[in-house]
């Protein structure tokens, strides 16, 4: 049933009868990209191209000690994961073998260099310089060796299923969520702060960021910079970059010329005239840290940096150069694309004085950009890049500095790999981007990737974090946005604080990456732009579509059609020239990235603002966009025809041909409001039959340009396992999203084999009898976290109520939601500074002369509450009459019981709490020499780990070779004495449940060399009172009771009885229909043996339709509605009402009373206050509260509350002087100096305490003693 | 000595203390400990 081949129940196989079957393209195109495709394309796109342009960048090193030393990087590679066994020996890695050893998949980097050596240039190849962590799946992770399924799952041990898109950093899985940002290199109208309008600019270039505004203040304009003190007249700044008459500037920024006045006047006033007025006025403002930083990196030459200090002028100079608007490109002196830019901010910025609700929306999800791991790991390698290179210079500088040298200064042995290696993995686990170069201070870039089941891993996958604190109470960037149909899921979100925040990706929605924009630029001016150098400033000024908007700012009624005025190119944001027909520029664009000719995520749209007509065409990384069906201009009808679904059904067609025939196309939401998107083709036809009569009216009419694919493609992958999602309340379906990652299933196919710290398995899931596409789209159904219920809805019992439930006792004795519980406990054998290493002893009981350990032993366990407890329920300890030395031998021995002769747990064995699953034994001197040493062992010195290892190896043999047949007198002394230095460390087995079983015994050896054993411990859980279930619908509850079947009622045709009885009271407020339809379909598919189809959006056609399901249940002999007879288990009568009864999909959740469960008597206490510890993982004291103290004190039962909060929490004997009311000793007072006024008083500690600590605040605390009552 | 399947290619071999973890048939470089050969005597639940 689990085989994908013959899975036919739903239409994936049936023949495609017409256009309706286009939802077909969706596994087609989730096949030719998985569900994780954009971290594998940005990845993929890091490795193979933006890795060398940094290196280009960043690729030349000299010496101040040396003119003729350089070093110049040539190329740079990534290989495959492997990992260096000795020098030049590589061993390839598996990510299966990197989770299991706790390695990083990683792959080293090559570069090829050339460099000064030995009086000549010389070259080498492949010189290694770090391991970069490779991301799973992607091109250069050996999972692509695998050309089956088989293959995959056999060779490499890994699920054919998992994703990929995350690394494995020293054995645990982590993910680069997505990073959702604000556009960058856009301008962006908006108010800042203290409400003054103003256009700002986010400049993001490889060398530097930085952020521009235009601000608008009291009629006035100013430039707004980090680096500078003060906001700057932006008059000023023209003048500064060249332009001083005012008439030119007014021309530049050609509106209405009056609004520009009070700026001119006031850089008259200021008596800045020329550019060396304007230039000094900029450089007395200058930040004292970026006046340096915009010096040096300016280009100038160096011997004239270190000849002179800049001059103010000089200084000014560069910093307009390097970081005002530093995306755009400044040629030497020459301003004229910033000034344009600048001309432009400013005319964005009166337009939106003229009319306020232009305004940018900033949540407007065109303007966002996602950072993926490409971008993020570019930075990184960039940072680490540069320091690489920065260590390489210091020590050519010492070394090259040096008058005599013994050795010729070789470069290629002064690489440390480490900076790189160290670096990557750092940062990807502990998820801090910490970039100083790049002023960046991010945290949480990374997660663990949740393992707790299938859809987990896959939610995380298309997880959506962005970067808005998550504490402002600001519903803007929260809410959801028109433009995010189709791109973001509109369910799956976090309910409480980050609501809204956190986002996922919907089922289509792809994120572009990085594409070269030179093509794209040839082609804009191929078709007729004109370059905005070329135009004259009178030019500009006069054209169409500056002068329509402006003034007034209404169109005059004789104004030309909008498509007549020219617009402004824009290329990634840079203002490229100006087109006179720009529609017509659009759509020859268009045309060649649907022939192929550019590239298919490349998004070309028209904006028409007042402040000006414009074509931006971008090519940046990080946009979202869809694919939608093309809909023919000139024809009007689909260009996806049968024929082509047809040969995908045959396998002859690839998502790729429907991109370069035209047939498919991907939008960004700028696009997108560019397209009229049909929803449906009845829509399409509609809209065909209504232009033949309009079109006799008039010349243009709103056609459709796009088809969607198919509606239900506007959730993400868990929203779309929700069955019937149309017909639920909407914050149902958001509450499912969360829950479906807490169910338990199945996690992968190798989910035995991977040695997951906690894994919850349900022992028998099933595929859910009422599934949705979507089911199949993300192979849901192969792994699936639930099983199909009988449900009566119905009240019984009564422990029914508050979302209860009932579960059947024999279900759950037939294994209804029974599940395993795995838990890792690693045990890793350190070798220490001094040599000294870490040993595995055998079982202390099975040797006889031993007995020193064995107190050790009990004294470490004695800390451990609770252990002693279950042994003495389980009779081991009944021990009152034997020698204490015996019973210590005895519990011991019980502990032990599942060891094997070396000293580690079997595989099978049953443990008990408390048992010892690895007999460790640490050195009780790690840091230094021991004093005493015998021969073989004084060698091991102070060295590394690993001839530690070896030297000391010797001794642990020793020590642990003791299984008691053969030993010589003189081994057992220095065994002995060994003994005495060492003391147990034992790994316990210790977990809520009780016992285990030891699943399985792993070992191996860690980045280091270590050994490293885990052992897995494994756990069979039946349902209790307490368990959490859920359904699909947002509808969790808890199992209430668990009758047995013969109490249960019975249907009276069948004889079957309910698995799960689930309280009506849960339907009405809740709204969940669905949840009523999945009850029918359900049933009826349990009937007939077809699966249902509930999909959300979706006509239910055939089978699926709700009629033919009831019809289903007629002829099975069940009621029509779904409503059966039932007859009461407890009496045999029948029940008075009918019973909605049929299989629904239930999901075990994660939550099990056995791991909440928890009480305690005595246990251990905080150090300070003395009072109790808090918390169940502490083994905490249950807490009488403020409450419960009220509530006691109101029934006037004073001294119960006494004991409570003082005998059985902190009672402390504290001494009062009654003298002074200080607090002293027995029989001393401090502060009298005398002892006869005394008195014994009984307080809580952390009274005591207050007391003290008041004091030490210069509080006086007295206390004025009087006769107990 | 005890004994241990290896992780890739299922040979069983006899691995000491303080030996390298490596199968010497296929270099793997995790083992498995063999199942318990004691009886074992389980609660159905």
């Amino acid at each position: 049933m689990n085989d994908p081949g013959t899975a036919n129940d739903l239409e994936l196989a049936s023949p495609v009868r017409d256009l309706e079957y286009k939802w077909k393209l969706i596994p087609l195109y989730l096949q030719a990209q998985p569900l994780i495709r954009h971290h594998i394309a940005s990845f993929n796109y890091f490795v193979d191209t933006e890795l060398k342009k940094i290196v280009k960048w960043n690729g030349y090193v000299t010496s101040e000690a040396s003119s003729q030393w350089f070093l110049k990087y040539l190329d740079i590679r990534v290989g495959t994961p492997s990992v260096y066994e000795h020098v030049d020996v590589q061993r390839p890695l598996t990510p299966h073998q990197c989770r299991v050893s706790d390695l990083t998949y990683a792959a080293p980097i090559f570069v090829d260099i050339e460099h000064y050596h030995c009086g000549r240039r010389e070259t080498v190849s492949n010189l290694f310089i770090g391991y970069l962590p490779i991301m799973l799946r992607s091109s250069r992770c050996c999972l692509l060796q695998a050309r089956s399924d088989t293959e995959l799952a056999e060779r490499f041990r890994e699920c054919p299923l998992d994703p990929g898109g995350y690394f494995i950093v020293r054995g645990a899985e982590r993910v680069i969520v997505i990073q959702e940002q604000l556009c960058k290199n856009r301008m962006l109208i908006e108010l800042d702060s203290r409400g003054d309008l103003c256009a700002t600019v986010t400049s993001s270039t490889a060398e530097r960021k930085s952020r521009t505004a235009v601000v608008y203040r009291g009629e006035r304009l100013f430039l707004r910079h980090n680096t500078l003190t003060e906001d700057i007249p932006i008059v000023v700044i023209f003048r500064a970059m060249g332009i001083r008459s005012a008439a030119e500037q007014v021309a530049l920024i050609s509106w209405d010329a009056s609004l520009l006045e009070p700026s001119l006047e006031h850089a008259e006033r200021l008596g800045v005239h020329s550019a060396s007025d304007a230039l000094r006025y900029i450089g007395q403002r200058l930040r004292s840290l970026s006046r340096l930083y915009a010096w040096r990196s300016a280009e100038i030459a160096t011997e004239q940096r270190q000849r002179r200090k800049p001059s103010l002028e000089e200084e000014a100079r560069a910093l307009l150069r390097t970081l005002v608007l530093p995306h755009i490109p400044c040629d030497g002196i020459d301003f004229s694309d910033k000034c344009l830019y600048l001309a432009l901010m400013i005319r964005g910025v009166l337009a939106a004085k003229a009319n306020p609700e232009s305004l940018d929306d900033k949540d407007y999800y065109g303007n966002k950009r996602l950072e993926l791991a490409g971008p993020l790991l570019a930075l990184l390698f960039e940072d680490l890049f540069k320091k690489l290179n920065a260590d390489i210079r210091r020590h050519a500088d010492q070394v090259l500095a040096k008058p005599s040298r013994t050795q010729d200064f070789d470069v290629t042995r002064c690489i440390r790999s480490e900076t790189i290696s160290h670096g990557f993995e750092h940062a990807l686990s502990s998820g801090n981007w910490a970039l100083k170069r790049f002023r960046m201070e991010r945290q949480g870039v990374t997660q663990v990737l949740s393992r707790l089941s299938y859809v987990a891993v896959i939610g995380m996958m298309s997880r959506i974090t962005s970067q808005f604190e998550k504490t402002r109470k600001i519903s803007g960037p929260r809410a959801l946005q028109p433009s995010q149909w189709g791109m973001v899921c509109p369910c799956d979100t976090p309910e409480g604080e980050s609501c809204g925040l956190v986002k996922n990706l919907a089922l289509l929605a792809d994120v572009t990456t990085e594409e070269e924009d030179t093509a794209v630029r040839r082609l804009v001016y191929d078709l007729g732009t004109q370059d905005i150098r070329a135009l004259a400033d009178y030019d500009l000024a006069s054209s169409e579509s500056w002068r329509s908007a402006s003034g007034d700012g209404l169109r005059p009624a004789g104004a030309p059609d909008a498509d007549e005025r020219p617009a402004l190119v824009f290329v990634n944001g840079l203002l490229l020239g100006m087109h006179l027909h720009p529609s017509a520029l659009t759509e020859q664009l268009r045309a060649h990235r649907q022939r192929g000719a550019l590239g298919a995520f490349l998004s070309i749209w028209e904006s028409s603002t007042r402040a000006w007509r414009a074509v931006h065409v971008a090519t940046d990384a990080g946009r979202v966009c869809r694919p939608l069906l093309v809909v023919d201009r000139e024809r009007g009808t689909l260009r996806l025809q049968r024929r082509h679904l047809e040969d995908l059904e045959l396998g002859l067609l690839r998502w790729e041909d429907l991109l370069q025939q035209g047939i498919v196309e991907y939008l960004d939401p700028n696009e997108e409001n560019d397209a009229l998107i049909a929803l449906d083709i009845a829509q399409l036809q509609q809209d065909d039959r209504q232009q033949e009569q309009e079109q006799r009216l008039t010349q243009k009419t709103n056609r459709y340009t796009h088809l969607e694919i198919s509606p239900e493609s506007i959730l993400g992958a868990c929203a779309g396992l929700i069955p019937f999602a149309n017909h639920n309340q909407s914050p149902r379906n958001t509450y499912q999203c969360a829950m479906s990652k807490q169910a338990i299933g199945a996690m992968a196919y190798n989910q035995h084999l991977r040695t997951d710290a906690l894994l919850y398995l349900l022992n028998y899931p099933q595929r859910p009898l009422v599934q949705t596409r979507a089911v199949e789209f993300t192979h849901y159904h192969r792994l699936p976290g639930g099983q199909n219920a009988v449900v009566a809805v119905m009240s019984y019992s009564g422990y029914d109520i508050e979302d209860a439930l009932v579960v059947n006792r024999a279900s759950v004795d037939r294994g209804l939601g029974r599940c395993t519980v795995l838990r890792k406990y690693p045990v890793s054998l350190r070798v220490y500074p001094n040599g000294t290493r870490d040993t595995i002893e055998p079982a202390m009981t099975t040797t006889t002369t031993t007995t020193t350990p064995t107190v050790a032993y009990t004294t470490a366990t004695e800390g451990a509450p609770g252990t002693t407890a279950s042994i003495s329920v389980t009779g081991v300890r009944s021990t009152s009459g034997q020698e204490p030395e015996l019973a210590a031998e005895r519990r011991r021995r019980y502990l032990e019981q599942a060891l094997d002769s070396d000293g580690i747990v079997a595989p099978g064995m049953p443990l008990p709490p408390g048992a010892i699953l690895v007999n460790k034994v640490m050195p009780t001197e790690t840091l230094h020499q021991p004093l005493l040493r015998s021969g073989p062992e004084s060698q091991a010195g102070h060295s590394t780990a690993l001839t530690a290892g070896a030297a000391a190896g010797a001794a642990a043999a020793a020590a642990a070779g003791t299984t008691g047949t053969q030993r010589d007198a003189a081994g057992s002394l220095a065994s002995s004495w060994q003994r005495s230095l060492r003391r147990p460390a034992p790994a316990v087995y210790r977990a809520p449940g009780g016992a285990g079983v030891v699943d399985q015994v792993l070992v191996t050896q860690d980045q280091n060399d270590l050994r490293l054993i885990k052992v897995m411990v494994r756990q069979t859980r039946r349902v209790v009172e307490g368990d959490k279930y859920a359904s699909r619908f947002g509808q969790k509850g808890v199992v209430g009771l668990i009758p047995p079947e013969t109490d249960l009622p019975w249907h009276g045709n069948s004889g079957i009885r309910p698995d799960i009885v689930f309280n009506p009271h849960g339907m009405p407020s809740r709204m969940t229909v669905g949840k009523v339809f999945e009850l029918i379909a359900g049933k009826a598919a349990a009937l007939d043996g077809c699966l249902r189809d509930a999909t959300a959006f979706v006509e239910r056609t055939g089978l699926d339709s709700t009629e033919a399901c009831a019809e289903v249940l007629l002829r099975s002999g069940y009621s029509y509605a779904g409503r059966d007879l039932l007859y009461s288990g407890i009496t045999g009568e029948p029940l008075a009402a009918h019973v909605f009864f049929g299989p629904i999909y239930y999901q075990r959740l994660k939550h099990m009373a056995v791991d909440k469960c928890f009480g305690r008597a005595r246990g251990p206490r905080a150090v300070l206050t003395r009072q109790p510890t808090e918390g169940r993982s502490r083994d905490g004291g249950l807490r009488l509260g403020e409450m419960e103290r009220d509530s006691l004190l109101g029934h006037g039962a004073s001294l119960l509350v006494l004991e409570r909060l003082m005998y059985s929490s902190d009672a402390f004997t504290a001494f009062v002087c009654e003298s002074c009311g200080y607090l002293g000793a027995r029989d001393w007072c401090q502060v009298c100096r005398r002892g006869d006024a005394m008195q014994r008083v009984l307080l809580p500690y952390a009274c005591k305490l207050l007391f003290q600590e008041l004091q030490a605040m210069n509080i006086v605390t007295k206390l004025r003693l009087g006769e107990a009552a | 000595m005890t004994r241990y399947i290896c992780g890739e290619c299922g040979q069983i071999f006899e691995l000491d203390v303080n030996e390298t973890v490596r199968c010497n048939f296929c270099s793997c470089r995790y083992v498995y400990k063999l199942r318990t050969k004691k009886p074992i005597q389980l609660e159905a639940r």
